[in-house]
């Protein structure tokens, strides 16, 4: 591995959660908790929605792939603002090693959808992760 | 005028009768919305009446460019009372494309006037002269995808597919012309049929008149459908100038299939956006084309191969593919299913995007379900398949369950539970004007707002919209440059708002300035003749800036003249046309403040005021900037600024309206106008009417 | 697709070995009949110099606007009129991609009943020309078995009934636009292929293969079109 791709490797590094944190980090908050998902269109507006979970976040940052974008035909964009979110898993979820990370991660960049990429690349090994932890105890 | 066909037919439903208007009469209005309003305005006495008053007019008015080679004029103007806005009924418009205005043409017919109120369900059959009321018991309750399947087979006698195609009308046709072309039918689906305040009117598989609910106006007059098919010709004035525009705005203007370039600026406006960018499709992964109205140069909708969400555009996906999303992890099938249902059963999509929305987080705060303050029975736990829209739109369109208060639309719906000023206060319910959702808003890109309060709906007008947010929002938010400086920008909206030269500066000051008046003015005046009365599409025009044009500028003003002079053979000028729209729009104002409207109403919700633009409290974590960068000029400096935390001030918004109304030349106290301006413009008439009614002061 | 020549040698060996022919590349299977007539069929008619260019259209390509309808109806009549159009398209909004719509073109028949039928000489090969098959509208005198000819073997009849000058109308190739300035005919220009904003039309001076009523196999998607995100196999 190249040295560069070891420290790329490290960013996304995260360390196992207990089972407590794991539980914490995969359930679906009350709605007074949620974070809000911005749907930008460019012929519709702006419209909110409330995102409960981590797997939710990743949905919604999912349907609008970077890809699509570029071929200029899907002309919306799924916005949650970084700082925004990483407090709120910081707050509500209490996980404030995926928090950090985040915020470490998405200060190199200033293009949203590589943002977006990253986060979402976070939040995924964290959901495999403590999906896993429940499932061998 | 050459472009036109000379005729404007009046449908008398409760005579069951017809009778012609000579289009000559009222030339000096031209077209569409223009000659709507003047007709409209002398064929209702007492304009106070309710939307649903059998005396209410639904005009139908295409223009001289409908059926013509002019690119993307496929459109028709519909003008009458409409039982969607709120408190007042205002008289409004719509607007739907596809092949029916062309088509109205072709059959001889400048427009339609739609009168009284048939005793039993009624559908219309034009073919050339012949106008036939015909019996629409057995199409009631079909939806509108049923209906004109119905009514294609019964006038054309022939199967549906294109793979069994015939010449029509062969036995008139040695005389009167011959036809392959399906006659167009324009429908309403149950939404409509039942009353509803979001019923539209529906043509072919995904155009449709949805804002204004003159769907609803239709079935109160138990009107189904009308049925046009037409073998005559357009007359043009200029036939080789026509072409020869054409090929020049093609080869200067339009997206160019060797050079696509579909990131510049997102790929959807103005005249140069790419094919298919409107439309749903490949983002589920199907295979599709392209699909253009009548003329139309840059085909925005798609045909899939399931047919699902067949020339559905925009909001008609728009208001289900979130929920797809969050539901499915991706957008699927079910949103076009969704978009579907919303063309069959003739459902207005902005009611459903808002409402489902609104719906939502009502239930989440506990306030609606089964059992709850608001009793509502829906399955929540589809939401995001087509079987939640389905279930949904049932409900309101035969008003069951919850649907019977939702379709009162959302405004009243909220009024019953007792809700609406809390909620338009907080936001949670983002209704900002006259009862419509909120679609671009005004703290941030004021004109959108101010252009909607000032007049009856949602404009739905995105001329500055692409270029002075979207285009910039977009880059922004990529970390890329916006595809001119906004010095460049203003000075190119600056030079081609003709004649009132409009900077678009949106900081803090200037979204009250007078500047910003002379903005929204040309906003108004341009939309209501070169665009509402001519029928270019709103995909396509006003066009600042164009990856393609000469010096990335985009073909207004020179495109909207030169096609309408080469088919009318006049040889007016941009500004000329510019003083039409004013007076069409004072005309309106006129309409308005006979049905007793007074600038004390022309105010925002309360949100508007008193929440920044990130919208409803949600939770803490749900308020944060959301990019909307916008040009600004600040300390002498042009720059593109974020402007998302604002707010309105409530008492600066006034001022500016008074600002407005001066330079309209209108009451300031009262906003009405005055009896000089519309003398200047020729309405004298309107004056007088004005006056016997005591709304001139 | 074969040339003009090959096609001529073909004929010299009887025309149901020249089509057999060249039906034997990708599409032997496809190909039962040509130009909508049976082989047999084809043997017993008059032969005549083909074409010097043809229209070609892309029915998965074409959206539908009108357009060069809207064209084709000003650049020779000098008004709008989708009945005046010398191609036809239209659509079944409501069946699936790539079904629910054709564009319906003259071929330029090899073998044109359309000529065949017209009893004046009004409708002819013209070899001034590039041999496109044209009415002279002086000398129809409007019996219209041109176009009940057409129809026999073309659904629906691509020569057309012009009811407000009343002559028969197909396609020139845009040989006679007195309202167009551009040069027109099988060397110039066609209004169709220059307004058709997506280039779903084009012409060429190879003798298509043809597959019974679906027309021709033709692709004219590329590289680009797929970029747009619309399929191009
Ligand atoms: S009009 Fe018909 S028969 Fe004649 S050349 Fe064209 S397609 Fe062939
Ligand atoms: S209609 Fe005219 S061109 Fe056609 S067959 Fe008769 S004479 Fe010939
Ligand atoms: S080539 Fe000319 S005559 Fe033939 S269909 Fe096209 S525009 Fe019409
Ligand atoms: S102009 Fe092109 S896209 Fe439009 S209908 Fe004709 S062939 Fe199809």
């Amino acid at each position: 591995m190249l040295e560069k791709d070891k420290k790329k490797e490290k960013d996304f590094n995260l360390s196992k959660p207990s089972e407590e944190q794991a539980k914490k980090i995969l359930s679906e908050v009350g709605y007074g908790d949620k974070i809000a998902g911005v749907r930008m269109h460019a012929m519709a507006g702006n419209t909110k929605e409330p995102l409960g979970s981590l797997r939710e976040v990743d949905n919604f940052l999912k349907a609008k792939a970077p890809g699509k974008l570029i071929k200029g035909q899907t002309s919306s964009v799924n916005y949650i603002d970084p700082n925004a979110l990483s407090s709120w898993i910081k707050e509500v979820l209490g996980d404030s090693e995926l928090a950090k990370k985040i915020e470490k991660n998405i200060d190199k960049e200033d293009d949203y959808r590589k943002q977006a990429k990253t986060i979402r690349k976070l939040i995924e090994k964290r959901i495999k992760q403590s999906r896993e932890l429940i499932s061998e105890n | 005028m050459k472009g036109h066909m000379g005729k404007i037919l009046r449908l008398d439903l409760t005579n069951l009768n017809t009778k012609e208007i000579n289009t000559s009469e009222y030339e000096e209005f031209v077209g569409g919305h223009g000659l709507g309003s003047a007709i409209f305005f002398d064929a209702v006495k007492d304009k106070t009446i309710s939307a649903f008053h059998p005396d209410n007019v639904i005009t139908m008015m295409t223009s001289p460019l409908c059926g013509t080679l002019a690119p993307a004029t496929g459109r028709i103007e519909l003008n009458g009372i409409s039982p969607q806005p709120y408190p007042t009924e205002w008289y409004s418009r719509s607007n739907f494309g596809g092949r029916f205005s062309a088509m109205l043409k072709y059959a001889g017919y400048d427009g339609i006037v739609i009168e009284g109120k048939a005793d039993k369900p009624t559908w219309i059959n034009i073919v050339n002269e012949d106008v036939e009321f015909k019996d629409a018991e057995s199409l009631w309750g079909l939806d509108a995808w049923e209906t004109q399947e119905e009514i294609w087979t019964d006038v054309s006698g022939n199967s549906t597919s294109v793979d069994e195609r015939e010449w029509y009308q062969t036995e008139r046709g040695r005389d009167e012309g011959r036809t392959t072309q399906k006659p167009a039918v324009a429908t309403i689906g149950a939404a409509g049929e039942n009353k509803t305040r979001s019923g539209a009117i529906i043509h072919d598989a995904g155009n449709g008149a949805g804002n204004a609910a003159f769907g609803s106006v239709w079935g109160s007059k138990n009107l189904k459908a009308i049925s046009v098919l037409g073998t005559k010709s357009v007359e043009v004035a200029n036939p080789s100038a026509l072409l020869k525009s054409r090929e020049w705005a093609e080869d200067n203007y339009n997206n160019q299939e060797s050079d696509p370039k579909p990131n510049w600026g997102s790929g959807v406006g103005a005249f140069g956006g790419v094919p298919g960018a409107e439309g749903f499709g490949n983002i589920a992964e199907e295979q599709v084309r392209p699909q253009g109205c009548v003329s139309c140069h840059r085909c925005t909708r798609k045909r899939t191969e399931s047919g699902h969400g067949n020339e559905s555009g925009c909001v008609d996906f728009l208001f289900y593919d979130v929920h797809d999303e969050q539901k499915h992890g991706g957008p699927t099938k079910e949103t076009a299913k969704a978009g579907d249902l919303s063309q069959r059963y003739g459902i207005n999509v902005y009611f459903l995007e808002e409402g489902i929305n609104y719906l939502k987080h009502l239930h989440e705060r506990g306030i609606l379900g089964e059992g709850k303050e608001i009793e509502a029975s829906l399955p929540w736990d589809e939401l995001g398949n087509a079987s939640f829209a389905k279930e949904l739109i049932y409900k309101v369109s035969n008003k069951e369950g919850i649907g019977e208060d939702l379709a009162m639309g959302l405004p009243r719906a909220a009024k019953k539970w007792g809700r609406l000023e809390q909620d338009l206060n907080s936001g949670l319910l983002g209704l900002q004007y006259w009862g419509y959702p909120q679609h671009y808003d005004a703290r941030t890109e004021v004109e959108w707002g101010y252009g909607s309060i000032l007049g009856e709906r949602d404009i739905n007008e995105h001329d500055f919209n692409w270029v002075v947010y979207w285009q910039v929002s977009l880059a922004k938010l990529f970390g890329r440059n916006p595809p001119v400086k906004a010095e460049k920008l203003a000075k190119i909206i600056k030079d081609k708002t003709i004649p009132y030269n409009a900077v678009p500066n949106y900081s803090n000051e200037g979204i009250y300035s007078k500047n910003m008046a002379k903005l929204v003015a040309w906003h108004r005046h341009y939309t209501r003749f070169w665009k509402q009365s001519l029928q270019y599409c709103d995909w396509a025009y006003a066009d600042f800036l164009n990856p393609y044009g000469p010096e990335t500028r985009g073909i207004t003003p020179e495109g909207e003249t030169r096609f309408f002079n080469a088919v009318t053979g006049k040889d007016i000028s941009f500004k000329e046309g510019m003083e039409i729209g004013r007076k069409i729009w004072n005309l309106d104002r006129s309409i308005w403040a006979l049905q007793g409207r007074h600038r004390d109403q022309e105010e925002f919700a309360g949100y508007t005021y008193d929440v920044a633009s990130w919208g409803p409290e949600i939770s803490p974590h749900a308020n944060y900037e959301v990019p909307y960068y916008m040009p600004v000029k600040e300390d002498g400096e042009w720059k593109y600024k974020n402007v998302a935390s604002r707010s309105l001030d409530k008492e600066k918004f006034n001022e500016w309206k008074t600002k407005f109304y001066e330079l309209e030349g209108w009451n300031t106290e009262t906003g009405r106008p005055k009896r000089e301006t519309l003398e200047n413009l020729g309405l004298g008439k309107v004056a007088d009417e004005l006056e016997q009614k005591n709304k001139i002061e | 697709m074969v040339n003009r020549r090959d096609f001529l040698k073909g004929i010299a060996g009887g025309a149901g070995a020249a089509v057999a022919g060249f039906a034997l590349g990708s599409l032997t299977d496809t190909i039962e009949k040509a130009e909508g007539r049976s082989f047999e069929e084809i043997k017993t008619m008059v032969e005549t110099p083909p074409s010097e260019a043809y229209l070609l259209v892309d029915r998965e390509k074409c959206a539908g606007c009108r357009s060069c309808m809207l064209a084709c109806s000003l650049a020779h009549e000098g008004k709008e009129n989708l009945s005046l159009s010398r191609i036809q398209v239209f659509e079944d909004p409501l069946a699936g991609f790539p079904d629910d719509l054709v564009q319906e073109q003259c071929r330029q028949c090899q073998y044109p009943e359309c000529v065949a039928a017209c009893p004046t000489g009004a409708l002819s090969v013209d070899e001034v020309n590039g041999n496109v098959r044209l009415v002279d509208e002086e000398k129809c005198i409007g019996c219209q078995r041109c176009i009940e000819a057409c129809d026999q073997i073309n659904n629906p009849a691509r020569a057309a009934w012009n009811h407000e000058d009343e002559y028969s109308l197909k396609c020139d190739l845009c040989i006679d636009t007195p309202h167009w300035e551009e040069n027109g005919g099988p060397d110039g220009k066609q209004a169709c292929v220059e307004i058709c904003p997506v280039n779903a039309i084009k012409t060429t001076d190879q003798i298509p293969v043809q597959i019974g009523q679906k027309g021709y196999k033709v692709n004219l998607r590329g590289k680009n079109w797929e970029k747009l995100g619309f399929p191009s196999e």
